[in-house]
């Protein structure tokens, strides 16, 4: 905050204020004005959308005199019913938090490290913008602009194109890296190589007759929390709940059964439970087929001849069967999950007695761990098996509402950025290693000829490990909305990398572990109340989109990075001589008035005009909902497509047969063109990556034992990280009611961050509730309080994600300058380990061995 | 008497709005031009506030001692953060349980300022130390005003809009904000200004509460 005017300084005796005609005195942040009401006005909902999970729920928010005092979801969303979950509350907080970065920040002590003070002061937009411009252009003077690295946090699906998608591109960079690999990608690897769908999945959950929830807790966080808690009891109701968790979750604590499966066997549950259903002859005869006899030769052991079945909406069931689920008993699967054998048959029994009614609700829980993919495609083809894909009360693939694309950037790709842009990414995708082949084969057509590859997706973990290999590879970096030295496995990786940056801007709402090493530190705009752009997701059968928009004024100098600040950057390149990225900016046309924008609050709103006007232009008759226009669709603040079709893509999925794939002919052409690329046999490949499957067994879903650092001698318990359901991707814990509500984490404290540990071994180790311990694995050590609790097995050790912070404002950070966290950070005490074809990070599945020491 | 009492409340609004300014991002040199802690210690020296006036001398030594960059540094990590600045400049935070910014409290600042005929320009909460301070300074320079106007009601108007404000919201949190200064500022110049901004707070709780009582029925 700066002095306006130096009258502001003076005695009024010296500014002639003290006169006989004394008129008051000299006012710099105040100004007279004729005298308002304030608190008498009567307030209004407006609509935006909360993004604390991967719900991107639309939400209102109702404001009084200019601040926001109350959320709720959009009344006019079907994909929530009018409910926010308790996390989209704290988004009051996250907005006034007085810990916000107000101004652009500079850092003036150089060295750089955990406990030091950067010693940053304030600058202006303007100074930070011109540094950042400065040694960029440094980079294309130098002729390698693949040294800037562009990293994003949460995002918005519209205008990120803006930024991620353009301006390295632009510039001339290849490193631009999504954070979504930290996140859930190896999920995806289930449907994705089963039925050519690499997304998130929607449930029929209004209709379901048996819920399946597997390695997540819907009802807490992923990934449609106010739809499940809306549709949940319902389904207690008229079926069953079955949860999957090594955890007592909140979905498991109201669960009819509770599946405590030792971390990391999923694979092996999902086997046993998929050789019930077919040795009992319980598969949907409608998706899958029949034997030509009708008789059922899937007997335990029995090879079966895979001419005596016809498939229908499947393929390779017979394949399946005789490469791996015929020996897998409930028996075989009880000895590794430890879930009784009579338990894996009853809960086989109701889900195959629901048969396409049945959705197994999967999340990251099976799939983020190392070989998560193979437990990803065995737990997904149980919907397979059981015909539950697009069924009433089944699985669906994802609704969407229609976005239009920006302009392409092609002809502002000048020859350097075209040659620089087709550099080696730093995040070693595509290694034989490390293939990350999450989305399948990428079919491109150029001049009639079409050429097919393996896609390549982003290992974002795997980043600090590049930059530390190759310190010169890096020179400028630009991050916004992301805490990858707090949030990636691994962390201290991130520490050492960052420190060892050249130049590192970061922009975010709240300074934190990554900003401890920034150079330069900007105040981001907290998206949902106070940035504008089009947000897009599903729930409840139906597609949205919905607006995001300041609800009320940014708070300081904060800014929304993909528009204004791109914008803002992009004219400063152009004033060094380097237009093409402001050029493309100014090109784009308001889609009602062809106007083209002339300064940031205009790109700003014809960016979020651009993809949404197809919802309200009236140009289309549009299936959902009916808005009269940009302004119509402002106001109510969503538009709902039509309600999902069943069964829409049987006999077109996007696999390679068009079916259902329990033998996978398309990941066996991915992994093929893969291996062909580097030169080597897919068998290698697996090897290389640490899978154990070799043969024909790669392309089926098949159990792989768990990887596990830490031999079970010297590290003799099993870690396991979940989210809490105050989580905001790991932005609340600087709200007080972020502790104050801790306890509603099923066996979670409020103000604590405990391990929780099974009672038999808290005995053992003499441990009580509230004693403070030393937990260690093969990379680190952290010191939390225990709680004694018997929702964890023994042998099992449960701690929830978020705290740890000792970089942050006052409440999640318990002594910044003296770099001491209030809880612990899991992430400091799980190494980085990757499920390598999906180039997904390892947080899941029990891969962390400890152990426990009083402290 | 009149010009006596005039004199006062101008002297009062002097102090209010120089104190203000020294709750800004430091500008050393602007600072030093104006001699703003020498006229801030005059003003203390004649409001008969020896100890406050003190600490102010120090402050001007510590100004001219300290380079611009140590100031702003000192400043940034007391009122900015980015970590969390144990020195938060808004009144919220001391104020509501859930130590936020923009909370009731801050409407009801907003709200005096709108009662008394300002508004706040500027994309800060309203309730920053230097903003509730030049209000101070404006009420003092209103009052002084309707003085020399004789305009009696006017006069009432703006004592006990001071009062109020100045009981229910500045005083309540002014005070503990200049003692994390005191204990947490490692410059002189901010140490000082604890000083200057408790001591300060203090005489005037003293001040007002007399005038309170004078107009009492």
């Amino acid at each position: 905050m700066k002095i306006k005017r130096r009258d502001f300084l003076k005695l009024s005796a010296a500014t002639g204020l003290a006169a006989a005609a004394f008129k008051g005195s000299t006012l710099n942040a105040l100004a007279e004005a004729p005298q308002g009401a304030i608190g008498e006005k009567p307030g209004a909902w407006m609509p935006s959308t909360c993004q604390g999970c991967t719900a991107w729920c639309p939400v209102e928010f109702f404001i009084q005199d200019g601040r926001a005092v109350k959320v709720r979801g959009n009344q006019l969303s079907k994909a929530n019913n009018g409910y926010v979950c308790p996390r989209g509350h704290l988004m009051l907080q996250q907005t006034y938090d007085p810990d916000r970065v107000l101004t652009p920040m500079k850092r003036t002590n150089p060295a750089k490290g955990r406990g030091i003070d950067p010693k940053f002061v304030p600058i202006t937009w303007d100074e930070a913008l011109d540094t950042i411009a400065d040694k960029m252009m440094e980079l294309r003077k130098a002729g390698e602009p693949e040294k800037l690295l562009y990293m994003r946090g949460r995002y918005s699906p519209t205008s990120q194109e803006l930024c991620y998608g353009t301006m390295p591109k632009i510039f001339g960079s290849p490193n631009a890296i999504s954070h979504s690999a930290i996140c859930a990608e190896a999920e995806k690897m289930g449907p994705g190589y089963t039925q050519g769908f690499f997304g998130y999945r929607d449930y029929d959950m209004a209709k379901t007759k048996c819920l399946v929830v597997w390695g997540c807790d819907p009802l807490s966080s992923n990934r449609q929390v106010p739809n499940t808690i809306n549709k949940f009891g319902d389904i207690l109701d008229r079926g069953t709940v079955i949860a999957v968790d090594p955890r007592l979750s909140a979905s498991a604590a109201k669960a009819n059964e509770w599946l405590p499966i030792k971390p990391g066997e999923d694979g092996a549950l999902a086997a046993a439970i998929a050789h019930v259903l077919l040795s009992e002859g319980m598969w949907s005869k409608e998706f899958v087929g029949e034997f030509k006899d009708g008789k059922n030769l899937f007997k335990v052991g029995a090879t079966v001849d895979e001419a005596a079945f016809e498939e229908k909406q499947t393929h390779g069931v017979v394949k399946w069967w005789n490469l791996e689920l015929k020996d897998k008993t409930p028996a075989w699967a009880a000895k590794i999950t430890l879930i009784p054998e009579k338990q894996i048959v009853r809960v086989a029994r109701t889900m195959g007695k629901a048969g396409s009614a049945c959705a197994v609700f999967m999340g990251p829980g099976v799939a983020m761990t190392p070989r998560g993919t193979y437990a990803s495609m065995a737990v997904y083809a149980l919907n397979g098996i059981l015909g539950s894909i697009e069924t009433e009360g089944g699985v669906m693939q994802s609704s969407s509402a229609p976005t239009d694309k920006f302009p392409s950037i092609d002809k502002y790709l000048d020859d350097l950025a075209k040659k620089s842009g087709k550099a080696k990414k730093i995040d070693g995708r595509g290694a034989k290693d490390m293939p990350a082949i999450m989305g399948g084969i990428d079919k491109k057509e150029k001049d009639g000829k079409v050429t097919e590859s393996a896609k390549a997706n982003v290992v974002t973990n795997n980043v600090a490990n590049g930059m530390l290999k190759d310190p010169g590879a890096i020179k400028v970096c630009i991050s916004t909305w992301t805490n990858f030295a707090f949030s990636g496995t691994g962390a201290q990786r991130w520490e050492k990398a960052l420190s060892a940056l050249p130049f590192f801007a970061h922009l975010v709402t709240n300074a934190s572990e990554m900003s401890q090493f920034a150079d330069i530190v900007l105040p981001a705009t907290f998206a949902p109340t106070e940035k504008l752009s089009i947000i897009t997701n599903m729930a409840n059968l139906h597609g949205h989109m919905s607006i995001q928009q300041p609800v009320v004024k940014p708070l300081g100098q904060a800014k929304p990075e993909e528009t204004e600040m791109m914008w803002l950057l992009a004219e400063k390149l152009k004033a060094r001589g380097f237009a093409n990225l402001f050029d493309y900016y100014a090109s784009l046309e308001d889609p009602e008035t062809k106007k083209k924008p002339a300064n940031a609050a205009e790109f700003i709103e014809i960016a979020a005009k651009i993809s949404s006007h197809k919802v309200w232009d009236g140009k289309d008759k549009m299936k959902g909902d009916q808005l009269s226009g940009w302004e119509d669709f402002k106001k109510k603040g969503i538009y709902n497509t039509e309600t999902y079709a069943y069964k829409k893509n049987w006999g077109k999925f996007k696999t390679e047969t068009k079916k259902f794939e329990f033998y996978s002919e398309t990941l066996k052409k991915t992994l093929g063109l893969f291996a062909e690329k580097n030169k080597t046999t897919v068998d290698e490949v697996l090897k290389a990556s640490g899978y154990e499957a070799q043969g024909e067994l790669v392309f089926v879903p098949h159990y792989e034992s768990p990887k596990r650092h830490g031999s079970e001698k010297e590290y003799p318990f099993t870690f396991i990280d979940y989210k809490s359901r105050l989580n905001r991707e790991g932005r609340s814990q600087n709200t007080v009611w972020y502790h104050e509500f801790k306890k509603l984490d099923v066996g979670d404290e409020s103000w604590e961050d405990v391990v929780k540990i099974n009672p038999a071994d808290g005995k053992k180790l003499g441990i009580k509730t509230g004693d403070m311990v030393k937990l260690t694995s093969t990379t680190a050590s952290i010191t939390v309080k225990a709680k004694l609790w018997e929702g964890v097995r023994p042998g099992t050790i449960a701690k929830c994600y978020g705290q740890g912070h000792w970089a942050y404002g006052r409440t999640a950070a318990k002594d910044y300058a003296k770099a001491i966290p209030r809880g612990a950070n899991n992430n400091e005490l799980m190494p980085d380990d990757y499920d390598r074809l999906s180039g997904a990070t390892a947080r899941n599945g029990g891969f962390t061995g400890v152990k426990i020491q009083k402290a | 008497m009149t010009t006596e009492l005039m004199q006062a409340a101008q002297r009062q609004s002097d102090a209010y709005r120089l104190l203000a300014a020294c709750f800004y991002q430091p500008d050393r040199e602007m600072f030093l031009e104006e001699n703003l802690c020498a006229n801030l210690a005059g003003l203390m020296q004649e409001i008969s506030l020896p100890a406050v006036a003190q600490a102010c001398r120090r402050m001007a030594q510590s100004l001219a001692e300290n380079s611009q960059e140590e100031l702003l540094v000192e400043y940034s990590a007391l009122f900015l953060g980015p970590f969390g600045a144990p020195a938060h400049p808004y009144g919220s935070v001391y104020l509501e349980q859930e130590r936020k910014l923009m909370g009731d409290s801050t409407m009801e600042v907003l709200k005096f300022y709108a009662d008394s005929g300002v508004k706040h320009e500027g994309d800060e909460p309203p309730d920053h130390i230097a903003i509730e301070l030049e209000f101070m300074s404006f009420l003092e320079g209103k009052i002084a005003q309707a003085i020399n106007e004789s305009n009696q009601a006017e006069r009432a108007d703006f004592f006990a809009l001071r009062a109020r404000f100045f009981n229910r919201l500045l005083a309540s949190w002014a005070p503990i904000l200049g003692n994390i200064l005191k204990e947490q500022a490692t410059l002189a110049f901010y140490r000082d200004l604890g000083e200057c901004l408790v001591g300060f707070i203090g005489a005037e709780q003293q001040r007002l509460q007399k005038s309170a009582a004078a107009q009492a029925p």
